[in-house]
């Protein structure tokens, strides 16, 4: 592997559009991003804030009528734009994988677990034998924490309650040791105590084998808990970023900070609510100017422009013009 | 003393429902005997008009189950639901139908709570020409009039539910639920579908119809946070089974059972005090249909003993109102 | 309050969204239109046919079409007995329509009535049905029709019958699935709990969800018995002479299939092409009108 001194992942200028009936619909809009080896990324957003989109974008899942466009996309220095689709197939399953919010849906119900485990490793030239594989995906099962992992190797995703079929994905997207799993909110289907046990386990994998996680989710209290650095988007753009203490306790957003107030908290129970006024505008009518604009409650006249992602520090980016200190020009 | 005014609007009694999965000719024929599912055995509490019960668990605990019973949509087996003096589950169908206008419900799912081919006037006006025998018109002109309480316009009559957005959708049954001024109404999971922006504002609307209409709320969630928002006392369900219940502050500041415990630790946070404990538990919810022995917690409790796998614990009052059945606390209390 | 609404300006109900999505479908509307064809070609079968379909005439015996060297006036040829083949499957597409529709029309409306009977009261009622179901689903199609037919003795009647008797089970069993689904639903848990009577229930909440798949599966089996009611006509067991009806006319063309092919060809396409047609259209109905497809 090279010894890259940069980022593993590097995005800029990421732009996912949609034709739809009701005309172009820009999911992911110009958006840049990078992680670092070994670090977790917390990406958060409300449904509809493109996500979701914007790392299935990277891992080219996009299907027709879906268009994915990006000036840089970069994995451990090698620029994935210019592979081929067997190139990026590769890094596909075996550098970077991805797990979805729904196991049940994503293993596939006719095969058994170890079926669906020994393909990947086989796929990627990560066993040598079906035997071999068979013993390695029998070490995924254990390390994810399924017990009597032996004896359930052939039993079918359906025989598997929720957490289980979870860790069996993280098990499915581990086994060829990526070095980047993206898991897309891998714990909203599960109950709160089978939720925490899921999130120890990527943390916990996380530092044994040295990968790094984009770890996608509606739930800032999951990211306050794992992420090293968040991401907040909204309507399909970034509008803040930076280390995870900053983002939580000097939010510079009024969108990062009113998600902070309206969350449910048990430390803040006799407060009133704060919600936020309004709704996330339609991909189809999205205003010229800021697109936190009708929900925002310190929103002013010199708000009607388009509004730049802009440092406020150096690690620390706002998409706010009223941030105090973001250099604007 | 005035009976009334000490009588709580809903009480309770060793509720019991199970639910029979396998009847077929073919399993009846050959006489196999079915398979039932315990969703509840034998629970108990009491909500006092105006009160807000929480009720929290993870899936399959049997709290929507409960919500259901409560309201007649299930009927229980055995035990006891006395609604403002009178006992529900001993009535015919016919008559529960006057108690439907005091009491409703509201759902999670804002899809699959709305009919896809009717109309909004048709949704929240329905309520209205089923109890106060209303034509088309004279519903629609009233939910019209409604609209506006629960954020939507008046001009959204017409629309269809595909047209709005997932807390739009939840207004419209809040307006459904709401509309003949209930005095109790289950909220089965009403905010666990909805972005946390939006959680917020259902959860601020349900709290201004509460002081409005003075409520009565059993309000069912996984969420202990949500629950913490509204409830006055929370009841903590495990298994078909009540594990505690108690006034909201004592079971968020001093639970007293393993498994609510677990419950508060296992909840993300956005500030975790260092040097906070968590409590982690290990394995699987038991499936249902097959609990286990004993105390139903032991197969995940960390601090289970040997008797928690062949003895029920009792419930044992720790304070006025908190209650608690676990070994642990047994001949503790007060 | 907070939550002024952006919405589209028209309130547009699921009914009209999915009439706009099957008008875009062209190649559904297109086969829409042939099925449409062949319909008022039957229904004005007299004004359309250029002759009396039974008249027989002998000299014209097994007379080529116009293009091999037969005459105008008879432009796809003459059969065994000498009668034009076309104005034969003008009126033979009005056997072939009116069973069609008649089955299916009968069919849907047992089988509506027996599945949400199944599926919403349940217990023995949903036993007796769904065993009913399953017997008859033991027997083969058309073994069984001929069975019946044989019983009945032939004749139009017996044929509608013959096919509905068994054709019910088809609606029966999906309106009995698609009820048991939505009665767990919430909004008809919602429709209880603000104590709807169940004959509202099932018709005003149910029902309605139901009669996009049904309508779906009715105009596939619609092809479907069209293809059987040919079959038996084919055996003999149809209609009987000298009435024109498609399956007849390619059992008429048997014998002279190496001289005449016409005589048979003629009728096995538009067998074809009328199936094909109900097919693609049925197939655009379920994509227009299934709700699991909707935005």
């Amino acid at each position: 592997m090279t010894a890259a001194a940069g980022p593993l992942l590097l995005v800029e200028g990421l732009t996912t559009e949609f034709a739809t009936r009701g005309g172009l619909v820009r999911a992911v809009d110009d958006v840049s991003l990078r992680v670092e080896a070994g670090e977790c990324l917390g990406v958060v957003g409300e449904s509809g804030s493109g996500k979701s989109m914007t790392f299935l974008s990277v891992m080219g899942l996009v299907r027709p009528p879906g268009r994915v466009s990006a000036r840089r996309l970069m994995f451990d220095g090698t620029d994935v734009l210019a592979l081929d689709e067997a190139g990026k197939r590769a890094l596909r399953g075996r550098d970077i994988a991805i797990t979805m919010q729904d196991a049940l849906t994503a293993l596939n119900p006719a095969f058994t677990v170890a079926t669906q485990i020994t393909e990947v490793l086989i796929a990627h030239n990560r066993a040598a034998s079906m035997g071999e594989a068979r013993i390695k995906a029998e070490e995924m099962m254990r390390l994810v924490g399924i017990p009597a992992a032996a004896s359930r190797l052939d039993d079918y995703p359906h025989q598997f309650s929720g957490g289980m079929r979870q860790r069996i994905m993280i098990a499915t997207a581990l086994a060829c040791r990526p070095r980047l799993l993206i898991a897309d909110e891998p714990t909203t289907a599960l109950d709160v105590t089978i939720q925490a046990q899921v999130l120890d386990l990527i943390a916990d994998l996380r530092r044994e084998l040295g990968m790094s996680v984009v770890l996608i989710t509606h739930d800032l209290g999951v990211v306050a808990e794992h992420a090293d650095r968040v991401m907040v988007m909204y309507a399909g753009q970034v509008v803040e970023d930076g280390p995870t203490a900053t983002i939580i306790d000097r939010p510079a957003h009024p969108y990062t900070r009113g998600l902070i107030d309206c969350m449910p908290n048990l430390e803040t129970l006799d407060r009133p609510v704060h919600p936020i006024p309004g709704q996330v505008p339609s991909p189809l009518d999205l205003p010229p100017h800021c697109r936190f604009f009708d929900r925002c409650e310190r929103a002013g006249p010199q708000c009607r422009v388009p509004v730049a992602l802009l440092p406020l520090s150096p690690d620390h980016g706002v998409r706010c013009i009223r941030a105090e200190g973001a250099a604007h020009g | 003393m005035a009976d009334t005014a000490m009588r709580p609007l809903l009480e309770v009694r060793d509720l019991t429902k199970t639910f029979v999965l396998n009847a077929s000719v073919l399993n009846t024929l050959m006489r196999q005997p079915p398979v039932v599912v315990r969703a509840l055995s034998g629970v108990s509490f009491a909500i006092a008009r105006g009160e807000t019960l929480g009720l929290i668990g993870e899936s399959g605990c049997g709290k929507s189950t409960l919500g259901r019973t409560v309201l007649q949509l299930h009927r229980a087996d055995s035990g006891t639901i006395t609604y403002d003096g009178t006992d529900l589950s001993a009535l015919p169908d016919e008559a529960i139908r006057p108690f439907r206008k005091r009491m409703q419900i509201i759902f999670q799912d804002p899809y699959a709570s709305l009919n896809p081919r009717r109309s909004v006037a048709e949704i929240v006006g329905l309520p209205l020409r089923l109890h106060q025998g209303l034509g088309r018109a004279e519903a629609a002109e009233r939910a019209a009039a409604f609209l506006p309480r629960v954020g939507l316009q008046s001009g959204h009559l017409a629309r269809y539910p595909h047209q709005f957005s997932g807390g739009q959708r939840q207004r419209i049954g809040i307006a459904r639920a709401l509309i003949l001024h209930p005095e109790f109404v289950v909220c089965d999971e009403p905010v666990s579908a909805l972005d946390v922006s939006i959680q917020a504002q259902i959860i601020e609307l349900l709290q201004q119809f509460r002081a409005e209409l003075n409520l009565t709320y059993l309000f069912i969630s996984h969420d202990l946070a949500v629950v913490g928002r509204l409830a006055d006392r929370i009841a903590v369900m495990y298994l078909g089974e009540i594990v505690e219940i108690g006034p909201r502050n004592a079971i968020l500041k001093a639970p007293a059972h393993p498994y609510t415990r677990a419950l508060l630790s296992a909840a993300p946070r956005l500030h975790r005090r260092s040097g906070e404990a968590r409590l982690r538990l290990t394995g699987d919810l038991p499936s249902p249909l097959a609990p286990p022995p004993g105390c139903r917690f032991h197969t995940r409790c960390p601090v289970a003993m040997a008797r928690c796998r062949t003895e029920a614990p009792a419930v044992t009052r720790l304070a006025p109102g908190h209650d608690v059945a676990c070994h642990l606390h047994e001949g503790g209390g007060s | 309050m907070t939550a002024v609404a952006r919405l589209p300006a028209k309130a547009e109900s699921p009914f009209q969204l999915g009439l706009v999505r099957l008008m875009e479908n062209r190649m559904a509307t297109a086969s829409g239109l042939i099925a449409i064809l062949f319909v008022l070609a039957a229904l004005f079968a007299p004004l359309v046919a250029p002759h009396d379909p039974n008249d027989a005439d002998l000299f014209r015996r097994l007379q080529p079409p116009v293009w091999l060297g037969g005459e105008w006036a008879f432009p796809l040829g003459c059969d065994g007995l000498g009668r034009d083949i076309l104005s034969r499957l003008i009126y033979g597409a009005r056997i072939s329509i009116l069973v069609g529709t008649l089955v299916v029309v009968i069919a849907t409306i047992v089988g509506v009535i027996a599945g949400l009977a199944a599926g919403f009261i349940g217990g023995w009622v949903d036993r007796s049905i769904s065993w009913l179901v399953d017997v008859l689903l033991g027997f083969p199609y058309l073994i069984f029709a001929i069975g019946l037919m044989a019983m009945m003795g032939t004749g139009f009647q017996n044929i509608v019958l013959a096919l509905a008797y068994k054709e019910w089970v088809v609606p029966a069993r999906i309106v009995r699935g698609e009820t048991l689904a939505l009665r767990e639903l919430e909004y008809v848990e919602a429709a209880r709990a603000l104590g709807a009577s169940r004959g509202h229930i099932m018709l005003r909440e149910i029902l309605p969800n139901i009669l996009s798949p049904v309508a779906v599966v009715a105009t596939v089996r619609m092809a479907h018995v069209i293809i059987l009611e040919a079959s038996l006509s084919f055996l003999g067991l149809g209609v009987q002479p000298p009435t024109a009806s498609w399956g007849s006319m390619v059992a008429d063309g048997r014998d002279f299939l190496v001289d005449a092919w016409w005589v048979s060809t003629f009728p096995g396409l538009a067998i074809l092409a009328l199936v094909m047609a109900i097919n693609v259209f049925s197939q655009g109905l379920r994509d227009a009108f299934d709700p699991r497809i909707q935005e």
